[in-house]
């Protein structure tokens, strides 16, 4: 972060009236923060249709959410380069077997061959993947640059 | 340092306690700010996520949609000093790189110095030609079911890599993200029991910059294999074409006769089925280039516009043609192989895209 002092000050002011414009919302919408106490549920969850039930008591709620989220969170799991082993190991940084300097040259080949069966869209796709920058990102500049932030 | 059992930091510390140590800076003392500065430089640069940031609390917050259990909005909460990292490398330094080196599509609007404003104005400005040139058009609207959470992590490092983060950076996320582990925090206090999950840490800095540059690589795939709409500039006759609009996960995609041209033959006359069939093509591409980064389509809340704006000279005003309701737009899931038809709307129907309420008529009439 270059900055200089007058876009350090801009930056404030306009961080300053961005606070007041969402604080005149909150104000008018009044407070809403009500904390989850209860939750409502599929009485059967197989069947998407059957009646609701609430839920009241700690225990209960904690279970259902965190199935719930754990469920939510695992949606990927048959899209290709979850689902297919060979791309899987491909894209694993801690595999010493990965591919992830072929796919970003698009020189991906593996011993399956499982290139050959893409598509055109996923081989498009596969060419747009390649390496769009040569230079990196410095992380010792970041050190530099978090102690110039917080000097500001 | 004191630690305080209502925080929202799995450490038990609040924000303000990092207000206290900047104020250290202020006199002078920088002994507490830089030790934990280095621990965090040294943590990056050996790939080793402190132990501390590896766990998280979801608040789980209702969408006013009532409190059935899969209306709730998921809100995650890291480590501030891991979020201040994570802001700083993903969400300042490596999105600034890759603007700088014009490695993003510029139908992507979530960057700094956008604003969502600017993407609405977008497909506003395509409206607005539309009715000018009165060509047939087609606008779809796209939303990406669980976007953040879809994510796949090691994938997320290489679309990273590939803009210019170092693999040591891109492997100390890539182990944050697979240890870390998720406390419920609900009217009844934290959890005890703990999951981990896919994702990349919704509401960190560091969300939106893994996930723009995921879907990044589909934007681009699509803008070079997708029809767009083209318009002619009325002084210097050159052609302006554009495909689609992304602001986070809200992608519109753009269709006109004039971009549909090199796609039909010659001799044909290009109507509005021609275009909806075209624009089926391009929804088809989008939800498999989607299904290739780990997303998938919310297809039940994807809707596309088909209209053929026209005058009537009698009434000076300008008029739609009514739109074919079948065929309509149809793509096939990839999730479960089953087709499914978008909802088609009529161009006074006014749909909430980004936080605006928008008709193709621009009359923007309210539901």
């Amino acid at each position: 972060v270059h900055t200089s002092g007058e876009k350090a000050l801009r930056a404030i002011l306009h961080a300053e009236e961005a606070k007041k414009i969402y604080k005149n919302i909150k104000e008018t919408f009044g407070k809403q923060q009500i904390p989850l106490t209860q939750v409502d549920v599929l009485s059967n969850p197989n069947n998407r249709t059957s009646e609701h039930i609430t839920l009241t008591s700690k225990e209960e709620i904690e279970l259902n959410i965190l199935k719930r989220n754990r469920r939510h969170s695992l949606q990927s799991l048959s899209t290709p380069f979850l689902s297919h082993p060979q791309l899987r190991q491909a894209i694993d940084p801690l595999s010493e077997e990965n591919f992830i300097d072929q796919l970003l040259l698009n020189e991906f080949k593996n011993e399956g061959n499982i290139q050959d069966s893409f598509t055109d869209t996923e081989k498009q796709w596969f060419e747009t993947l390649q390496k769009g920058i040569s230079t990196e990102i410095s992380l010792p500049h970041y050190h530099v640059m978090i102690l110039r932030i917080s000097f500001v | 340092m004191k630690q305080e059992s209502t925080s929202s930091s799995p450490s038990g510390r609040q924000f303000g306690h990092y207000h206290s140590m900047l104020e250290c800076f202020r006199q002078n003392n920088f002994s507490i700010p830089s030790l934990i500065i280095s621990i965090a430089h040294i943590s990056l640069i050996t790939a080793s996520p402190l132990n501390l940031w590896q766990t998280a609390s979801q608040v789980m917050l209702e969408k006013g949609k009532g409190r059935f259990i899969e209306n709730l909005q998921i809100i995650q909460l890291c480590k501030a000093d891991l979020n201040f990292v994570l802001h700083v490398i993903w969400g300042h330094h490596l999105i600034c790189h890759a603007k700088k080196n014009n490695s993003l599509s510029t139908s992507q609007y979530a960057l700094p110095g956008e604003t969502c404003n600017n993407a609405v104005l977008k497909k506003m400005l395509f409206c607005d030609l539309s009715r000018q040139s009165l060509s047939p058009d087609v606008l779809t609207d796209f939303d990406a079911t669980a976007a953040f959470n879809r994510v796949i992590a090691g994938l997320s490092i290489i679309t990273c890599e590939r803009v210019g983060l170092p693999r040591i950076a891109g492997k100390f996320m890539f182990l944050l993200l697979r240890h870390m582990k998720f406390h419920l925090i609900t009217g009844f206090g934290k959890s005890s029991s703990s999951y981990r999950n896919q994702g990349v840490l919704q509401g960190s800095s560091s969300a939106t910059p893994i996930f723009l540059l995921n879907s990044e690589i589909s934007l681009t795939a699509y803008n070079k294999m997708g029809i767009g709409a083209s318009f002619q500039h009325p002084v210097n006759g050159s052609i302006v074409t554009d495909h689609s609009v992304q602001y986070v996960d809200d992608t519109s995609q753009f269709l006109n006769n004039m971009g549909a041209m090199n796609h039909i033959p010659p001799e044909q006359e290009i109507t509005q089925l021609n275009l909806i069939q075209l624009a089926s093509q391009n929804a088809q591409t989008w939800a498999n280039l989607m299904w290739m980064s780990g997303g998938n389509l919310n297809l039940g809340k994807c809707f596309f516009y088909a209209f053929t704006p026209s005058i009537s000279y009698k009434s000076n005003t300008i008029h739609y043609d009514k739109i074919l309701s079948d065929p309509g737009i149809s793509i096939t899931n990839p999730a479960t192989g089953t087709d499914v038809t978008l909802q088609s709307l009529n161009p006074d129907d006014s749909q909430r895209t980004l936080g605006v309420i928008l008709s193709p008529d621009g009359k923007g009439k309210l539901q």
